[in-house]
């Protein structure tokens, strides 16, 4: 871009060029303006060195004004004045303006606006120089770069720590924080686990165990962590209370200097705490860093809050999907006793409340419908406990389709693997082709089976020798396909193979009795038949059958 | 006028509700919370004599570690309920200091007497806390050489031996002996003793 004549800067010295140096102007406001503006200002004769230059810039270059005249910008300035005196020799040459920037040089960041000055008939009089000191504005926008890298950070560790598995989780987030660390340039950082009694001190990337301290003797700490403070202590010595005498051992003894520590609670509960620490020298926490590893830290409690929830969700579907496999009629009783009860706790204080308030003189009618209406209440979701349960346990009506009993078999062995595996048993499967097509609800037969399978590994459990094996095996018989599940345990007991099939009898002390009853509706819907018998020289033998499908059904 | 108050935790609202409309109906004032952990925040130390009635088998808080954590904030005497009923656990909370182990579902007459026994623990409790920090700001009012001879007095010396003990005259171990007793408000040696063990100044 040309300069025109006509346009003159608001900074631009009186153009005067016999005016000889250091005389006073004949604008003495100009000068005023020149000598106070706040940025730097300097005018170079057209051989390229200073003839004026005001205080501003020659506090930037650290140089007086009066050093500046009658030398280039090089000599006054080594390192950015070589980049100076060739944008005034470009200025010189071309008669154009010119902008750099300079820096860093002794951390500071220039900007230079380099223009001609043109007097009448577009002589080139000299040239003149506006130098901006663009420091604060590098530092702030470093600083944002350096929030946005932070953040970059705590998104990139809370997509990783939401992949891995929960058992990973802490060394995950042991190493997020030492992560942090490294960022901020602290030199240590760890999760402290809080227990009920001790809390759990562990050196970052390693799995030990660095030390463990009675919750008792750091109770200052504690108890800042459970009110949820954050402790920002560039002198552990002298910044932590006379009470915290133990907290002073403990930092002594690590050799601790400044510490910073954030408190880690899952579901309303101090589970842990983030802690930073030096050893070398003592720092002072900025509330900019304190800050940052806050909203880490709060992260970090999301991740283990969410992972926790997870955990806890998937555990139960899980057990659930458990129960319902092995058929454990047992165990998922308790499950709904447990259910149960809440409603009748709340029916029976309930109806005993309505009882008193009939008897207490001044109580009114409402008060007793109201009690009245949640017994109606809770009676319906008792009802609602049970109903869920029936259906659980596989009282719906079997849904018949063509089912593959063979590759059925196979499944359902492999599922109560690692039960039998539990138990010290191993099953083997054995089928004999071709075995006839059948029909069922596949979800009801893998229950009986689990069920024979688990009761089989069961009664090999106690005091029968190895090899403890379940044997299943399944061929066709006429036109049916059978399925027996042989054990070599103590076999059943004279007598209670009549009555092995009504509900309520069980030779166990757990359980009550509705498992062999339950397998037996299912099979009898089924249009099939289970039995048991004792085996050769020992063991027992459970067999069910299942009629040959309609082929045209 | 209240019987005292009860906190009930459970998780389940309709026990909290029906529980609450029970308590009421006995004079109790009635707070419920749906975990020990909105209990711990919301907790503050109550004028009335009061107990806790717990739902044992919270998840993500065992019964009994809540149980040590409340002594941490509030020695309140604790009923439990249980759902299952798991006897080991109710021996274990037994130990520690529950007044009752009760199971889901509790009937009134089982339940009402249980609050009673813990709230009248609660309050002998607190008269004992009273007495104890009463007799803490009497002790204080003592000089140090008068706790040295309340300690060594209540240890079973003689004047005699307290004298030789501190290199005073008898006489001078019966003045100090005597300001002790006015201090304490004891009436006997024996009730010195018994005052002194209190506020853990044995030995001094």
């Amino acid at each position: 871009m040309t300069v025109r004549p006509a346009v003159s800067y608001p900074d631009t010295p009186p153009l005067d060029p016999d005016r000889p140096e250091g005389a006073s102007s004949s604008r003495p406001e100009l000068d005023e303006i020149y000598e106070r503006a706040p940025f730097g200002l300097a005018r170079f004769n057209t051989a390229g060195r200073y003839e004026k230059v005001n205080s501003f810039l020659a506090s930037l270059h650290r140089v007086p004004v009066e050093a500046h005249i009658g030398k280039t910008a090089a000599e006054v300035v080594p390192g950015i004045g070589e980049r100076i005196d060739r944008a005034i020799a470009d200025v010189i040459r071309t008669g154009e303006r010119r902008a750099i920037s300079l820096g860093p040089d002794h951390e500071r960041y220039l900007a230079a606006e380099i223009y001609p000055i043109l007097g009448d008939g577009l002589t080139l009089l000299g040239v003149g120089a506006i130098v901006r000191d663009l420091t604060p504005i590098v530092r702030a926008e470093r600083v944002l770069r350096d929030h946005a890298a932070f953040e970059r950070l705590i998104g990139r560790i809370s997509a990783r720590l939401a992949r891995i598995p929960a058992h990973e989780i802490e060394s995950g987030i042991e190493e997020a924080v030492g992560e942090a660390a490294r960022f901020l340039r602290i030199e240590h950082g760890a999760l402290l686990r809080i227990g009920p009694r001790d809390l759990e001190w562990r050196g970052i990337g390693e799995s030990r165990v660095f030390r463990t301290i009675r919750r008792t003797r750091i109770a200052w700490f504690v108890e800042a962590m459970r009110e949820g403070r954050v402790l920002a202590l560039s002198d552990v010595r002298v910044e932590m209370p006379d009470s915290a005498e133990g907290e002073r051992e403990v930092a002594a003894a690590a050799g601790v200097k400044s510490l910073l520590a954030f408190p880690l609670s899952v579901g309303g509960n101090l589970s842990g705490a983030i802690v930073y620490w030096t050893t070398e020298n003592d720092r002072q926490w900025d509330a900019e860093i304190v800050e940052r590893l806050l909203l880490l830290s709060q992260v970090l409690a999301n991740v283990l809050d969410r992972r926790r929830a997870e955990d806890e969700s998937s555990r139960q579907r899980e057990e659930l999907f458990h129960l319902w496999r092995l058929g454990t009629v047992n165990q998922l009783t308790a499950t709904i006793a447990h259910d149960v009860r809440a409603p009748l706790t709340a029916i029976v204080a309930n109806a005993a409340a309505a009882a008193r308030f009939l008897d207490l003189p001044g109580s009114s009618v409402d008060e007793v419908r109201e009690a009245l209406i949640e017994i109606q209440r809770d009676g319906q979701r008792a009802g609602d406990v049970v109903a869920r349960a029936r259906e659980l346990l596989g009282r719906r009506e079997p849904c018949l389709v063509p089912i593959d009993l063979p590759q059925l078999l196979e499944d359902t062995v492999e599922l109560a693997h690692s039960t039998a595996t539990a138990l010290g048993a191993v099953v083997i499967l054995r089928i004999d082709r071709p075995v006839p097509p059948v029909e069922g609800d596949a979800a009801q037969i893998q229950q009986v089976v689990l069920n024979l399978i688990a009761n089989a590994a069961e009664s090999m459990a106690e005091a029968t020798p190895p090899p403890r094996e379940v044997l299943v095996r399944c061929r066709g018989e006429g036109d049916q396909a059978v399925v027996a599940v042989e054990d070599r345990g103590e076999g059943l007991p004279e007598g209670a193979l009549e009555r092995l099939f009504e509900p309520f009898l069980t030779t166990k002390e757990h359980g009550l009795g509705l498992g062999l009853p339950l397998c037996k509706a299912i099979i009898e819907r089924h249009g099939g038949k289970i039995t048991a018998e004792n085996a050769r020289p020992r063991g027992a033998i459970f067999r069910f059958s299942l009629p040959r499908a309609e082929e045209d059904s | 006028m209240s019987n005292g108050t009860v906190y009930v935790i459970d998780d389940d609202r309709s026990v909290c509700s029906a529980l609450r409309r029970l308590l009421a109906s006995h004079g109790y004032s009635v707070e419920t919370f749906l975990s020990p952990s909105d209990f711990l925040r919301a907790y503050r130390s109550p004028e009335t004599a009061a107990c806790v009635v717990l739902d044992v088998g919270f998840p993500g808080m065992d019964g009994l570690e809540f149980q040590e954590q409340l002594a941490s904030v509030a020695a309140l005497p604790i009923v439990f309920l249980s759902g299952t009923s798991d006897i080991a656990k109710g021996v274990r909370a037994m130990k520690k200091g529950a007044v009752d182990f009760l199971s889901k579902p509790v009937a009134e007459d089982v339940l009402l007497p249980a609050i009673e026994q813990a709230i009248a623990k609660d309050l002998a409790d607190r008269s004992r806390r009273e007495w104890q920090q009463d007799l803490r700001v009497r002790w204080e009012q003592l000089t140090p050489r008068e706790k040295e001879v309340a300690g060594l007095v209540v240890s079973g010396m003689l004047n005699k031996q307290v004298g030789l003990r501190l290199h005073v005259s008898e006489k001078t171990v019966k003045v100090h002996r005597a300001r002790v007793m006015e201090k304490m408000q004891a009436d006997s040696v024996a009730d010195l003793v018994r005052m002194v063990d209190a506020v853990g100044g044995r030995g001094v």
